[in-house]
């Protein structure tokens, strides 16, 4: 029998599922804590028009890293953190396919967002174009820019060795007689998800190296002084950048598919569909990206096949809605802090969908492009969406993880907290896009006061309350009621047949699916 | 390593791979994508000899009028002074009609400058036919040196009939030692 390893080796060396996937949850909210306080440091400076706290520059620098650490330090290893723990979990399987790389995909994240922190302290400061870093901006910038690129190179190979483990762990390792269309639908939505990782981050790598030798070693990819274009550069990070989004919700979609059948007390309606959509959306995600690039110059008929080939996505992602709430339908529902969750992702994330069909049609975007209305639009897709699935995830499986159950009524309030300071920090801001205020500036015309007031305020609560997000973990890491192994009632799949807390090793002889 | 995992993962690791190298596949396609369609406000060229004689002929369409416009710059930091020696001009499409820009170094240094161009309406990029252009080469200027820089282009008739007014531009930059496209 196999010996569970103690103190800072077992961290350190590990390749249980188990403590990878702990270790990539904490570095996930860490990141969500110091991305959260770059976003501080926005939203105190546009409390009020003119310059107070930081100069433009330097406020340049806080929205670029803000964004990278949250798309690739909070949203991105927070999901491998969810997959590492479920999907052996939830597929009976004893541990991830390839536990060393898995050991190794962790572990050289910390690096990279060394790596890219320690840009702020370079001549220049940290990068300061955009998460988006487009070229040629990026070609001028001072040796952050470097540092950013080869952090975004070991981000880059982190999640794609993540991915490739969650592939084969998904096709070679289910327990017997759990055939593709049996599995939980996480696990689906991470399948797909994995898919779509390696087909796209290596584009993005080859475009930040395109940067980097056209910065250092006299290529003109990009550079117009050699011959190169820089609207080559957005054709190719954004043919990484849409899949990237889709990357960074169908993880979410799967979370709340595991969670809201519980709370209704039914199975999930039309999982087949929610299959197909899921692989639809995916495969839809490739042919949308020059959404984002409507203002370049494109001919119309390249305007038209973007607007349309993007509105369809809305298809299979209003099909998944549908299932959401016709699983709730009549069900008999109760309303855990999960629970909570899950209904507020299904109406916000509704809400950013709807915002995404305006931003999708042409002829208007050329309005909102690059104004606070995208700013809105991303925030409810990627916070109400993507976030707060994690947050719902997180009650959700809390007691599996710990064997202990988290306090219901601070679950609710920061349930409760976190809804409404975040409808108070980026509803408005769809009013400030619509009125013409752009994004990524320090200052603004005076008109626009108020509502960044009201916005910056609902980010200060927003920060604040996730302050008990984490008093509520760790009390329950700590003690209080013992969970059963079942946990919630009747719930449906693997995970819930260990018990709780799920000993260090599981599924050791695979349980036979009927 | 079981086997059955190893072939999966190998099988994975080369998709990411070969993805890495479509990303770089991507350069030439959109080359060939903006070549064939004027997407970018890309222009054409006329077929010639290797003496430079146009082998390509056009007939003149006597019944229209397309206006050009001119504009130039000099992409910061270069330290020229660029500009069109013509606002405008009116020509008939198929007709052949030389113009040219002016080009001053106000540098201490002899510089060398790579000019690109771009067409408005980006569609009518294809229809605009090159026959010499300063900005074919890599162009050099003594410190303080002014020169006069033609152009020789046509229309090609075949321009939508909705087409009649396209602006051309043209910016200079500081050349790099390698061009790539
Ligand atoms: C119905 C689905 C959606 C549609 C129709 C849609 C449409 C769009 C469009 C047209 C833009 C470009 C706006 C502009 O820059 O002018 C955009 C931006 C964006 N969308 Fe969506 N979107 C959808 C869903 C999502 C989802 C699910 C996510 C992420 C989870 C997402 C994340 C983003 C981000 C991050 C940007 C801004 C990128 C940037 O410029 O920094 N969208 N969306
Ligand atoms: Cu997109």
């Amino acid at each position: 029998m196999a010996h569970t390893p103690t103190g800072l080796k077992r961290w350190l060396m590990s390749t249980n599922h188990k403590d990878i996937g702990t270790l990539y949850l904490i570095f996930s909210l860490s990141m969500l804590f110091l991305g959260g306080a770059f976003a501080l440091v926005i939203r105190a400076e546009l409390f009020e028009p003119g310059l107070q706290y930081v100069d433009p520059h330097f406020f340049n620098q806080m929205t670029t890293v803000h964004a990278l650490v949250m798309v690739f330090g909070a949203v991105m290893p927070g999901f491998v953190g969810f997959a590492n723990w479920m999907i052996p979990l939830q597929v009976g399987a004893p541990d991830m396919a390839l536990p060393r790389l898995n050991n190794f995909s962790f572990w050289i994240l910390p690096f990279a967002f060394t790596l890219l922190i320690s840009s702020f302290f370079v001549p220049g400061g940290a990068p300061a174009a955009g998460w988006t870093l487009y070229a040629p901006l990026t070609i001028q910038g001072g040796m952050s820019v470097d540092m950013a690129i080869v952090a975004i190179h070991i981000m880059g190979v982190s999640s794609i060795m993540g991915a490739i483990n969650v592939i084969v762990t998904v096709l070679n390792m289910r327990a017997p007689g759990m055939t593709l269309m049996k599995m939980p639908l996480f696990v689906w939505t991470w399948l797909i998800t994995a898919f779509l990782l390696i087909a796209v981050m290596p584009v993005f790598a080859g475009a930040v190296t395109m940067l980097l030798t056209d910065r250092h070693f006299g290529t003109a990819f990009f550079d117009p002084a050699g011959g190169g274009d820089p609207v080559l550069y957005q054709h190719i990070f954004w043919f990484f950048g849409h899949p990237e989004v889709y990357i960074m919700i169908l993880p979410a979609f799967g979370i709340i598919s595991a969670i809201i059948p519980t709370f209704a007390r039914k199975p999930l309606f039309g999982y087949s569909s929610m299959v197909f959509a899921t692989a639809a959306i995916a495969f839809l995600s490739f042919i949308v990206w020059a959404h984002h690039m409507f203002t370049v110059g494109m001919p119309l008929q390249g305007e038209l096949f973007f607007m349309y080939s993007t509105m369809l996505i809305a298809v299979p992602t209003g099909v998944k809605i549908f299932n959401w709430l016709s699983t709730m339908w009549r069900g008999s529902m109760t309303f855990e802090t999960p629970m909570l969750y899950s209904i507020a992702v299904v109406f916000l994330f509704t809400i950013g969908g709807l915002s995404g069909i305006m931003l999708a049609i042409t002829p208007v975007d050329f309005q909102y492009h690059d104004t606070y209305f995208v700013v809105a639009h991303f925030h409810y897709v990627l916070f109400s969406g993507a976030v707060m699935a994690m947050m719902g995830g997180a009650y959700y499986w809390l007691p599996k993880w710990t064997g202990h159950m988290y306090n219901e009524t601070l679950g609710k309030w920061h349930f409760w907290l976190t809804t409404i300071f975040f409808n108070i920090t980026f509803f408005p801001q769809h009013f400030l896009g619509l009125a013409g205020m752009p994004r990524r500036y320090a200052d603004y015309p005076i008109q626009f006061t108020e509502f960044n007031q009201w916005s910056s305020v609902g980010a200060f609560g927003l920060g604040i309350s996730q302050l008990l997000f984490v008093y509520i973990i760790v009390q329950t890491v700590r003690g209080g009621e013992k969970a059963t192994d079942e946990v919630w009632e009747n719930p449906e799949g693997l995970e819930w047949t260990v018990p709780s807390p799920a000993p260090f090793h599981t599924f050791e002889e695979q349980p036979t699916v009927k | 390593m079981n086997p059955q995992h190893r072939k999966t993962a190998i099988k994975s690791t080369m998709i990411a791979v070969a993805m890495f190298g479509f990303g770089y596949l991507l350069v030439p396609l959109y080359d060939v994508f903006c070549e064939v369609t004027g997407f970018g406000g890309r222009t054409d060229i006329v077929a010639t000899d290797e003496k430079g004689n146009q082998t390509e002929n056009f007939e003149i369409d006597e019944n229209r009028l397309v206006r050009l416009q001119f504009t130039g710059h000099a992409a910061t930091p270069l330290p020229w002074d660029f500009k069109a020696g013509q606002f405008q001009a009116e020509l008939k499409p198929g007709q052949l009609y030389e113009f040219y820009y002016i080009a001053k170094n106000n540098g201490l240094t002899d510089i060398t400058a790579q000019s690109t161009f771009n067409v408005t309406p980006a569609i009518a990029g294809g229809y605009i036919k090159k026959l010499e252009c300063f900005c074919f080469s890599q162009q050099t200027l003594k410190a303080g040196e002014e020169r006069r820089m033609e152009v020789k282009l046509l229309v090609d008739p075949s321009i939508p009939v909705n087409i009649n007014e396209l602006s051309l531009g043209y910016s200079f930059f500081q050349a790099k030692n390698v061009a790539q496209n």
